[in-house]
Parts: C-alpha cells; sequence; structure tokens
C-alpha cells in the first residue's frame, strides 16, 4: 500500500531519460533502509531521495532541456505579443496616448485614495507592533457618550490594577505662557504628559533627554521637552538650549531634550512642549475633570477584547468607590487608528476611487474594443491561418499591455505628487503619506488586472462578433454599429459614474462656497482679536485676575482709535473650553447624566456692542454687574427656543454645573441673537453668556473693534499688555475676518480637491463619448 | 595539461573504476558514501555520470530487469580510455602537488583545527 504510493510519488516527480534507473535505485534502497531501520525510515527516506533526485535531474541536463522547449513556446509567443502591442502603439499613437491617459488618471486617483487611507487608518504609529497599541477613552453609557477624556485619578488606578496591558499612557491639550530673558513671552501648545508617553511610542530625543518617571514626582524639579520647531524658534537650534531654564506659566522649568524633527504627539512638526503630568493628591471633584487622552499597549498575549473587558469591570469598579464622579462611566479600549475616528469622507473617498478606476478600465476597454473591430478583416485572416480564440485574446492582451503599464507608472507619478500634496502639512504621529512598497504592489495589481480584463474583453468581444459574420460579408464592415452591446453598457455606465461624482464635487464646492459668503450675525469688519492667559503663580487670587483684566480692558479702551473693547473667554467662532452643564430652577432632572448643557462665555461689558448685536430683549451687562452683585445671566434665542419652549425667559434661574453644584442661582436678564457660538459647525448653538466679572477666569479673548485696518492696531495692544505684565504673551493676534477664514479651512480645502475629482471624472466620461 | 575533471567526477569516476563490472548508479553511490561519507542522490549520480558519458569520458550499458526493483532495468558504468587518461592525469597532478608537502599540511590543519 505505502509501496504502491512512493511508486506513485516516484514516478509523478521524476522526468527525463534517467527516470527508470532512479526509480530502481530508490526501489532498492527502501528494501534496504527498511530491513536496518524500519518502513518509517525507509518511506521518510524514499520521499527525501525521490524530492532531491527530481530536483537534480532537472537542475541537470534535462532540465534545461525543458526549460528551453517552454521557452521556444511561450516565451517567444509573450515577446510576439508583446511585439505586437508596439506596433500598435507606433501605429496609433492617438489611440494608445488617450489610454495611457485614462489608465494614468485612473490608477493616479485610485492609488491617491489608497495611500491616503493606508496613511491613515493601515500603517498605525511608527512602533514595533502597531497593532498592538489601543485608545483607551470613558464611555457614559446612559447618556450615549461613546468616548470621552478621562481623570488623571481614573487613569492612575487603572494603570495600576489592568493586567491586559505593557503600559498606559496620558496626554492632555493645554497652553502654556513660555518666557525667558531676553526673549519676548509666548503663548505656546503644550501636552501634560506621563513619562510613559514617549517610552510607548518609542521615542528617542535629539538632544538631551525625554520625561522619565522621577520627573513626575511633585518635589522634582520641573522639567520640559521641546520639539524641534520650538526649540528652532526659540533657540534658534543651538544645542545647549538643554539645561536652560524657562518659565512655564511663571515656573522655573529646566529643558531636558529636544525632540527630532517631526517627531510629536499626537503630531509633530509644530510649536510644542512637553510638560510632565506630576502626581499631587487628588481632590474630591478632580475625578470629574476628564482631560486626559489615554493609549496603551497591549501585551502580546492579549486581545482588544481581553483589554476592553478587563478595563469595563475595573471602571465599574471606580464607579463604585466614587459615585459622585464616576456614576454611570465606564471605559472602553478600541485599537488605536479606531479611536481616532470617526473620520468623515473614507468612505467617499474610497468610492470615488473605485468609481474612477471602473471607468478608467471601462474606458480602455471600449478604446480596444473599438480598436479590434476596426481591424475585423485582419482578425478573419487570423483565424482562418489556424490561431485560436486563446490565440487571439492573447494578442489583444499584448496590445493593451504598453499603454496600460505606461498608464500606471503615471498614475504612480501622479498618486506620489498628490500624496505629497495631502501630506504637506503637520502631521499626527500615524500618518505618513508617500508611495511605499504595498502602494507598488497595489498598482501593479491594478495594472495585471486592468491588462487581463481590457484584452480579454476586448478579444472576446472581437471573436463572439466574428463568429456571427462570415469572410464574403462586407470587408470593413461599420465599426459603430458593430460596436457591441457590452460597449453601450459602458458607456452609458460611466456617463452615470462621471455625474455622480461631479454632482458630490458641486456639493462640496457649493459648502465652500456659502462658507465664504454665509452671514455670520456679527459684524466681522474692523474687529481684531487676541487672547491673554494669566497664570496662577503670580496671580494667586481672584481680586488679582479680575483687576488685571479690568486694567487691561480699560488701558485698550483708552488707545487712539478704538470704538470699543470686549472681553470674552469665548468669542464667536472659536470653542476653547465652553461648554457647560447647567440647571434650571424648578426642573430638576432625574440623573447626573441628563443634566443639559450649553455654550458659555463668560464676558465683559460693551461684548454685544463690539459685535454691533443689540440683544433681543432685556439689558447688556454692566460695570455695575460685579462680584459682589447680584449674579445675573443672558441667554441667547436657541437656548431659549430649546429649554423655555414657553419663551418666557427673563427673570428665570439657570444654576452652572452638575448634580452637586454649589454654584448660586442666576437670573436672566437679557436674551442675546445667535452669534456662532458653536464655531463653524453650529450643530449646538444654544449658548449663555455671564459677566465675567463674576466668574473669574484664568484666560480670555480680546476683541477690539477699532477704526481704520485692524491689523495697525496689534503692535499697540502688545505694547500695552507688556507695559501691564512683561511676561505675559498677547496669543492667536488676528483680525476676526482672518480667524473665520482659519476656521473654515477644511471647507476650502475639500472643495478643490472635490472639483479635482469632477473634473477628473469628466475628462474620463467625454474619453468614453468619444471612444 | 590541465584537469578536465571537477572533484566530484574525479570522484565518480574513481568509483566506477572501483565497482569494476558492477559499476551501477546505486553501487556507485554505496561506494562514494562508504569511502567519503558524502551523501549523493540518484538523481545528482545520473546526471553527472550522463554528462561525463556526453564527454566520452565513461560508456553506458543497460542491464536486464530485476525483481528487487520492482521489475526496472539497471544502468552499468565503464570508465572509457578518455576517462582513464583524464582521471591519471588529475590524479598525477595532484600527487605532484602533494609530494613532500603532507606532513606540513596535515601539522597546519590540525594546529587550525585545535587553534
Amino acid at each position: 500500500m505505502i509501496r504502491r504510493a512512493l511508486d506513485r510519488l516516484g514516478e509523478a516527480l521524476l522526468r527525463g531519460p534517467h527516470r527508470e534507473f532512479v526509480l530502481g535505485d530508490l526501489e532498492e534502497g527502501y528494501e534496504r533502509v527498511a530491513s536496518a531501520r524500519g518502513r518509517l525510515a525507509a518511506t521518510a527516506w524514499y520521499i527525501a531521495m525521490a524530492f532531491v533526485s527530481a530536483y537534480h535531474l532537472r537542475a541537470g541536463g534535462d532540465r534545461r532541456e525543458y526549460r528551453r522547449a517552454r521557452r521556444s513556446s511561450w516565451f517567444s509567443e509573450g515577446l510576439l505579443d508583446l511585439r505586437h502591442g508596439a506596433r500598435f502603439v507606433v501605429r496609433r499613437p492617438g489611440t494608445a496616448f488617450i489610454a495611457f491617459l485614462v489608465v494614468a488618471l485612473g490608477v493616479g486617483v485610485a492609488t491617491f485614495a489608497f495611500g491616503v487611507h493606508y496613511g491613515m487608518f493601515v500603517r498605525g504609529l511608527p512602533v514595533d507592533h502597531p497593532e498592538r497599541m489601543v485608545d483607551v477613552t470613558s464611555t457614559m453609557p446612559e447618556a450615549g457618550v461613546t468616548s470621552a477624556g478621562m481623570s488623571i485619578d481614573d487613569f492612575d488606578d487603572l494603570r495600576a490594577a489592568q493586567t491586559t496591558m505593557d503600559d498606559l499612557a496620558a496626554w492632555a491639550r493645554t497652553e502654556v505662557n513660555v518666557s525667558s530673558d531676553g526673549a519676548p513671552p509666548e503663548r505656546v501648545n503644550a501636552r501634560l504628559a506621563s513619562a510613559s508617553l514617549f517610552r510607548l511610542l518609542e521615542m528617542h530625543p535629539m538632544h538631551g533627554r525625554l520625561l522619565t518617571q522621577t520627573d513626575e514626582s511633585p518635589e522634582a524639579p520641573l522639567a520640559v521637552v521641546l520639539s524641534e520647531p520650538l526649540w528652532q524658534r526659540r533657540f534658534g537650534g543651538a544645542p545647549d538650549a538643554v539645561g536652560q531654564t524657562l518659565r512655564v506659566n511663571g515656573e522655573p522649568a529646566v529643558i531636558a531634550g529636544v525632540l527630532p524633527a517631526g517627531v510629536g504627539f499626537p503630531a509633530g512638526g509644530y510649536p510644542l512642549i512637553y510638560i510632565p503630568v506630576r502626581s499631587t493628591l487628588p481632590t474630591p471633584d478632580r475625578r470629574a475633570e476628564r482631560d486626559y487622552w489615554v493609549l496603551g499597549r497591549l501585551r502580546a498575549s492579549a486581545s482588544i477584547a481581553d483589554a476592553d473587558r478587563e478595563l469595563r469591570t475595573l471602571a465599574g469598579r471606580l464607579a463604585q468607590s466614587y459615585p459622585g464622579t464616576n456614576a454611570g462611566v465606564s471605559a472602553r479600549v478600541v485599537s488605536f487608528i479606531d479611536g481616532q475616528g470617526p473620520f468623515a469622507g473614507r468612505a467617499l473617498l474610497n468610492l470615488t476611487a473605485a468609481l474612477m478606476l471602473v471607468i478608467a478600465i471601462a474606458n480602455t476597454t471600449n478604446l480596444f474594443l473599438v480598436h479590434m473591430l476596426a481591424r475585423n478583416r485582419e482578425l478573419r485572416m487570423r483565424l482562418a491561418l489556424g490561431a485560436g480564440p486563446w490565440r487571439v485574446i492573447r494578442h489583444a492582451v499584448g496590445e493593451a499591455f504598453i499603454p496600460i503599464a505606461a498608464g500606471a507608472l503615471g498614475g504612480t507619478f501622479i498618486a506620489s505628487i498628490a500624496l505629497q500634496w495631502y501630506g504637506n502639512r503637520p502631521l499626527a504621529a500615524w500618518e505618513a503619506y508617500r508611495i511605499e512598497a504595498p502602494h507598488v504592489l497595489f498598482i501593479a495589481a491594478l495594472a495585471t488586472a486592468a491588462i487581463l480584463i481590457v484584452g480579454t474583453i476586448a478579444g472576446i468581444t472581437a471573436l463572439r462578433r466574428n463568429r456571427s459574420l462570415s469572410l464574403s460579408h462586407g470587408s470593413r464592415g461599420n465599426t459603430r454599429r458593430d460596436f457591441s452591446r457590452l460597449g453601450y453598457a459602458l458607456v452609458v455606465g460611466e456617463i452615470a459614474f462621471g455625474g455622480a461624482l461631479l454632482f458630490v464635487a458641486g456639493l462640496m464646492v457649493k459648502t465652500a462656497v456659502n462658507l465664504r459668503t454665509v452671514d455670520y450675525g456679527f459684524a466681522i469688519e474692523d474687529v481684531v482679536t487676541g487672547r491673554v492667559i494669566v497664570d496662577s503663580a503670580r496671580y494667586r487670587t481672584p481680586e488679582e485676575r479680575l483687576a488685571f483684566w479690568s486694567t487691561f480692558r480699560r488701558r485698550v479702551r483708552a488707545l487712539p482709535g478704538v470704538r470699543s473693547v470686549a472681553l470674552a473667554t469665548q468669542l464667536p467662532m472659536i470653542r476653547y473650553h465652553g461648554w457647560t452643564s447647567f440647571q434650571l430652577d424648578g426642573e430638576p432632572p432625574a440623573s447626573a447624566a441628563e443634566f443639559p448643557g450649553a455654550n458659555h462665555s463668560a464676558v465683559s461689558p460693551e461684548f454685544f456692542d463690539t459685535y454691533e448685536k443689540m440683544l433681543i430683549r432685556g439689558r447688556p451687562f454692566t460695570e455695575a454687574d460685579g462680584p459682589d452683585a447680584e449674579p445675573v445671566v443672558i441667554v441667547n434665542d436657541d437656548f431659549v427656543r430649546k429649554f423655555f419652549p414657553d419663551g418666557k425667559a427673563l427673570g428665570r434661574r439657570i444654576r452652572l454645573g452638575g448634580p452637586e453644584s454649589e454654584q448660586p442661582w442666576m437670573r436672566v436678564i437679557g436674551i442675546a441673537p445667535h452669534m456662532w457660538m458653536d464655531t463653524d459647525v453650529d450643530r449646538f448653538p444654544e449658548g449663555l453668556y455671564v459677566p465675567l466679572a463674576q466668574h473669574d477666569p484664568a484666560s480670555a479673548s480680546i476683541a477690539v473693534r477699532v477704526v481704520g485696518a485692524p491689523e495697525d492696531y496689534v503692535s499697540p495692544l502688545r505694547a500695552v499688555l507688556q507695559r501691564l505684565d512683561p511676561e505675559l504673551p498677547l496669543a492667536d493676534v488676528m483680525t476676526m475676518s482672518e480667524l473665520i477664514h482659519m476656521r473654515t479651512t477644511s471647507y476650502r480645502r475639500n472643495g478643490p480637491r472635490y472639483t479635482f475629482l469632477g473634473a477628473a471624472a469628466l475628462i474620463l466620461s467625454a474619453v468614453g463619448l468619444y471612444a | 595539461m590541465s584537469s578536465p575533471l571537477g572533484n566530484f567526477e574525479q570522484i565518480l569516476l574513481f568509483a566506477v573504476l572501483r565497482c569494476g563490472d558492477a559499476a551501477s548508479g546505486a553501487a556507485i553511490r554505496d561506494e562514494v558514501k562508504h569511502r567519503t561519507g558524502r551523501w549523493i542522490s540518484p538523481g545528482a549520480i545520473y546526471t553527472a555520470l550522463s554528462r561525463l558519458e556526453e564527454r566520452g569520458f565513461v560508456t553506458a550499458e543497460i542491464g536486464g530487469p530485476a525483481p528487487s526493483r520492482g521489475g526496472r532495468r539497471k544502468k552499468f558504468y565503464h570508465l572509457a580510455p578518455r576517462g582513464a587518461e583524464a582521471l591519471e592525469t588529475a590524479y598525477d597532478q595532484l600527487t605532484n602537488m602533494a609530494r613532500g608537502v603532507l606532513p606540513r599540511l596535515r601539522r597546519l590543519s590540525r594546529n587550525e583545527g585545535s587553534g
């Protein structure tokens, strides 16, 4: 039984003139090995010998013969097909060029879309095993919140208790005032980061060192790490910056190190300062401050589901231990990339790319189809001379080869330029846009598929047409009439696709145009804005801070040409920390999750004047609404519509904060018009305004309405602040028009992108019609 | 005259010579394995020997079918005069080169081996 199977194997494997002798030797050898070491050993011996012998027989003279024979048929025929293809390019340069163009466009767009998709969702963080990186967030299932930040105390507890991850890291976005002797103070984007962040992301310093565990101790001197652009800007790239001392929010901080160019989290490429999260004793309500974002690295043995299950359990325990802040709060673990979503436009981009590709292939097929049908006579000749259908199809594939392969190269070029353009901005740490090995594979697969599809369809259709025609019947035929039903289907289909694409592009462009011409509901001309943040190290009491705001406002007001000045924690179109939960008097919500929320801004008197808006009803804030006066509030009409459906808002009472709030009740004294409190999206327009003097903010924006060009007031503004406090920077200085321009960037960017896609689709459709 | 034979071919030709009239593929294989410890696949033997046959160094003769081989025939090889001449040349060249230096060679290789 076994013997026979082995024999079969040997016969199947071994070829050539020595087959018989080798098989004989194997059989003899088998018996000998079997009698010496048993059947099993003999079987293994036979199999090994058969394979090695087969290799040697082929690698020797026989193999060469075999290959030569094959090459003479396959290879030379393939070469012949290619030569036909080359002749086609020479004879019909126009058709070949259009095919090239169409394929280049199709492959270019598809590869660009693939590149964006790959660079954004597949590649992951530049670490070992990026697939193990996970995103950890708080969730509040009852309130429908699926992803929120985490408090630093929850983070510490979860990190200590969990077992499914190597480590966890927390980071938060913030901004700080940075000053040092001999340079003007500036406002700098900052990241509060646990030391584990650098380890987890496998970052290495360019100079000095990164943050370590000891930097997290409250007793340790404050150490910071600079991003490369900040280091360049502030120290001109001097390596001796490491070890120097800055003042961060007034506190001395030693520069521990500098990150390499382009490296940073969540994005590199812009000025950033990293500050360690220092472990201070938790305060009772600090768990409610969910400011931190958390990422982790799974252990090799754990899955995302394991980690998710574990963290849910641990979060459940925290909810029991700290019901005041953590009731209803759970945790969620997803893959890091999934945690960065949802990404609008992802599906649209892929769909667009797929459609473009279909159109490109359809058009190319049509071109070759027409070309093949036009050569009916030649085809019939070839068939008459004995060429099989297989041969005809191969011929068509050979003709398609050169234009499509060249088109794929051209498409790669287009895609690499488009990707470079797309990545020409500070990128998140997990993004990268360039042609890499997977892209080349993708393009090669596309091109191969295109060549086969185009050649096969053109060849088969031509053959089928041919079978129904006799040799005598019409020497040329009418190619238009011969044009197959398939051809018409392709053209109709692609015009539909092209139309759909243009429709999408049109919508995008329309949105972009709308945003530019929209009525923002307030005056945007003649207003210059900036932002000031006082540090608690030097401004310790509410009185000191209020005095600063008041003096600052008075001095700016006194500048020549200034018509009005407003301070506000949140200006129209800018959201910093402008969302608050609140409670309506007499309507206590059933649970913590049901507390309503609204935009919220603490504003000075003259705020509405500065934007040339009148209150709909009631009165604006005045200097009399100070810290000791009755707490008051102004709500906007969207707020009234949503929370006071009876329209009677004046005189009602509102309290900021959640269920355990100790904030005073505030009386509604005015109703303001809609003023874009929720940036450009305007999805949550409800908002309320409170007097700046009653709310002690640490930061405020300033808006100044002036006579003449607002740009001219930037340096006088800075000078006022400089005289008042040389340590404080004026940040985000820009005119209101610039600010709006900045806020609508994404739409203005997407508009042209889709216009480009639409135009490409139009060109492709036009080619389809032409063909 | 330089040797037209490679090392493997020399070994094969010596094995053919040693086996005499019984120089079948399997016997040659056993002989090489027995004397040199070298492990050769049947396929390699036949391809190499057929190259030597093409060059006129060996002649081949096909024997009768044997039951131990599943009724398959054997192929026997004999050293042809050209092959004998080439093998002799190769051997002479090697022994002439080796004469008088073997003790040193052994010493060196042992030192290499131990050091």
